[in-house]
């Protein structure tokens, strides 16, 4: 069964046909009631996706459909369906939150008393209804940042894209969102989200698709992609030695325990199914290849090693 | 629709609630009127007036009343007759700095105003010569002339009128006292307030002669007009504010069209221009006692024409500028220029040839050349339907060109 939304053959460049190719074949699915979070580092073109897919720029190739809608053949059909969370803050901050939300309202044909009760609804969600009234320009980064999930939601959307929402704010406003959107799902809200923080797309999605220089190198339920690595624990070794990295990255990779071992930007790394039972034989034998230990990471099977493992650098490179 | 007006109507309210826009909205027209009135109204209006010889070679009785109709100093125009007969002599006396203008009245000036009742003659011509000194007064001194040839044609008109009624009741006297209404009647029948003269303009160019002070008509559509493009011009610039602050964007992902957006910010800006003009008009005409001509609707008209021009003109510097330190140098680069060109700061008449071509192509000079119409000849709305169908066939092209643009630049 096709999903809520499809993409397909997504591709965007920039001042064709010589410009930069921005997003490259990117496909995927989104169920209805689900939330798929497109993890990946800045620049990688997790906005541009979304902002194709809200219509905000046009394609160069493929196709999106929003319940069937075609975002270019029927743009206002199916931005009707959709409420959008961008990634900065776009609102009137010389207006009262209420204001926003009357005119972002308008824009998306509400009028009279539904749009006072998805007014006062949202204001609910976003734990901002003391402050309804107050201009924005006062609100402090957290408040703003929900206000702005908040316009996302005033029409009552089926689906909803949020663009790195949580970027820039305080843990607790961050905790808050994180919780608003988990709660919204189980009310039934599809929902897009972009992250470059694992941590939330680990917490918050059904699905994670993990985007780098504008392809899709995958996607899948957190438990499929964590078998892509087979759920190898990564060490990264910082070592001083007479040996060269990569030949004391060979001399380690002959313990037993060890799937892998490589060098990578002047760190060891080695792939193991259980890192904490390979420390002590780690120690040792680097120690007999006269290697000394400066620094040593362990990083348990998780979406960075999925990414480190994908694209051979980590996420917050 | 509804999208439009909530857009246009949020901008006009954000504009209100600003602390510089409100200033600009509210203190500047008020501050504009007060220059206007002081400078233009106040003391000292016997010591500007316009010196003008009337050269009258009429051999008619009408050259003669038309002298005196002219030598009205509250217009700002003090008429002498001449003794000289020789246009090029006349001239000379101009050169000579004797006189500040000269105003020419043809042989056959009252002959060709009588039968310039039946529209197959051709009608009059007055010529007006002004030198350096009262270049930039030249429509006032036109406004006058126009004046006196309109009253001169109705002066006309009755006449035949009389002549041809008391024929008619000649042998029932009590239909004379119908005579009233037939004067109302064909007078307005025959449209006597149209321009009853073609009035023919020349003007020395401008040297380094010092232009002194001078009466008001001229400068307070000029000024006007300048002041609403200033303000008008800051509006559109708000589109880009909108994209630098990300509620653009916002703004294209609702279900709106770009059209209706577009529509919509422009809207806002002319709700804007259109108020401030109000408002300078009231305060010069209430507070400072300056006219704005007889005609609202032709007021109305020019000035929602010239509101409409500017928007669109706006909107393409919007539209083509990178940002808004781009757009507000564009903006006022072309605000001089027009404003140059198009004869806000001296008569457009006293422009070379191809130079004056260009002065046409200005929103500036078709508005200018409307409001004096209004202003300073006291014509009425369909005198100026030229005037607005130019502006709107303006703002209409430099809508479709703002909104060809804006659409690649979203698309990209």
């Amino acid at each position: 069964m096709s999903g809520i939304i499809e993409v397909k053959k997504l591709c965007k460049q920039y001042d064709p046909p010589r410009g930069v190719m921005a997003v490259k074949d990117v496909s995927f699915d989104v169920e209805r009631g689900e939330i798929l979070s497109l993890l990946g580092p800045n620049g990688a073109g997790k906005t541009t996706i979304i902002s194709i897919m809200s219509g905000l720029l046009t394609l160069t190739g493929g196709e999106v459909l929003i319940a069937g809608y075609s975002i270019s053949a029927n743009p206002i059909d199916a931005k009707r369906l959709i409420g959008v969370v961008p990634d900065e803050i776009a609102l009137y901050p010389t207006i009262t939150a209420r204001e926003n939300l009357a005119f972002w309202g308008k824009m998306y044909g509400l009028r009279g008393q539904k749009l006072q009760q998805r007014i006062n609804a949202v204001l609910e969600i976003a734990g901002l209804s003391d402050r309804a009234d107050q201009k924005v320009e006062t609100f402090s980064g957290g408040m703003k940042r929900r206000l702005n999930i908040a316009v996302g939601l005033i029409h009552e959307p089926k689906i909803v894209f949020m663009d790195e929402p949580t970027v820039g704010i305080d843990p607790q406003s961050r905790r808050r969102i994180l919780d608003t959107v988990c709660e919204l799902n189980r009310q039934g809200l599809t929902v897009l989200y972009t992250t470059h923080y694992l941590e939330e797309a680990q917490e918050l999605s059904n699905r994670v698709g993990i985007i780098d220089h504008g392809q899709l190198i995958a996607i899948g339920t957190q438990e499929e992609l964590h078998k892509l690595v087979n759920n190898f624990d990564t060490i990264r070794l910082e070592v001083s030695s007479q040996m060269s990295n990569e030949e004391t990255a060979g001399a380690l990779s002959q313990l037993p325990g060890v799937h892998r071992a490589y060098s990578e930007n002047g760190h060891i790394v080695l792939q193991t199914p259980d890192a904490c039972r390979l420390l002590t034989s780690l120690v040792a034998q680097a120690s007999r290849e006269g290697a000394s230990i400066k620094k040593l990471e362990i990083q348990e099977s998780n979406l960075e090693a999925v990414f480190l493992h994908l694209t051979g650098r980590a996420l917050r490179d | 629709m509804k999208k439009i007006w909530t857009i246009a109507w949020k901008d006009t309210i954000f504009r209100l609630r600003d602390r510089n826009a409100m200033l600009l909205a509210l203190l500047a027209p008020l501050v504009i009127a007060g220059i206007m009135g002081l400078a233009l109204s106040g003391d000292g209006v016997e010591s500007h007036l316009i010196s003008a010889t009337i050269i009258n070679q009429d051999e008619g009785p009408l050259g003669r009343i038309f002298e005196g109709l002219s030598a009205d100093v509250n217009a700002g125009v003090e008429f002498k007759s001449s003794p000289l007969k020789d246009f090029a002599r006349a001239r000379e006396a101009v050169e000579r700095g004797e006189t500040q203008a000269l105003v020419y009245l043809p042989r056959n000036f009252s002959a060709a105003l009588q039968s310039a009742v039946d529209k197959s003659v051709e009608a009059p011509i007055i010529q007006i010569y002004c030198g350096a000194e009262a270049a930039t007064k030249a429509d006032i001194i036109r406004g006058v002339c126009d004046r006196s040839a309109r009253h001169l044609r109705a002066l006309a008109i009755s006449k035949q009128v009389t002549a041809s009624r008391l024929r008619i009741s000649s042998e029932e006297d009590w239909r004379a006292s119908r005579l009233d209404a037939a004067f109302a009647q064909e007078i307005s029948s025959r449209q006597v307030l149209k321009e009853a003269a073609r009035v023919e303009l020349t003007t020395s160019p401008i040297g380094d002669v010092k232009i002194r002070r001078n009466p008001f008509a001229f400068f307070a559509p000029s000024l006007g007009i300048f002041f609403l493009m200033l303000c008008i011009f800051e509006a559109p610039r708000s589109i880009l504010v909108e994209k630098d602050e990300g509620t653009l964007g916002r703004l294209i992902r609702t279900p709106t069209k770009p059209s209706h957006f577009l529509l919509g910010k422009l809207g806002g800006s002319c709700l804007t221009g259109i108020l401030q003009f109000a408002m300078l008009i009231v305060a010069s005409r209430f507070i400072f006692g300056l006219t704005w001509g007889d005609s609202l609707s032709g007021l109305a008209l020019m000035v929602a024409a010239v509101v409409a021009a500017y928007t669109s003109l706006g909107a393409v510097i919007a539209a083509f500028s990178k940002n808004v330190f781009q757009a507000g140098a564009i903006g006022g680069g072309i605000t001089m220029i027009s404003a140059g060109l198009g004869g806000n700061f001296f008569a457009a008449d006293n422009l070379p040839g191809w130079l004056e071509a260009l002065s046409r192509m200005t929103i500036n000079r078709w508005a200018l050349e409307g409001f004096s119409k209004l202003v300073v000849r006291d014509l009425g709305v369909s005198d100026v339907v030229l005037n607005a169908v130019v502006l709107f066939s303006m703002a209409a092209v430099l809508f479709v060109s703002a909104f060809w643009k804006f659409q690649r630049r979203i698309a990209g």
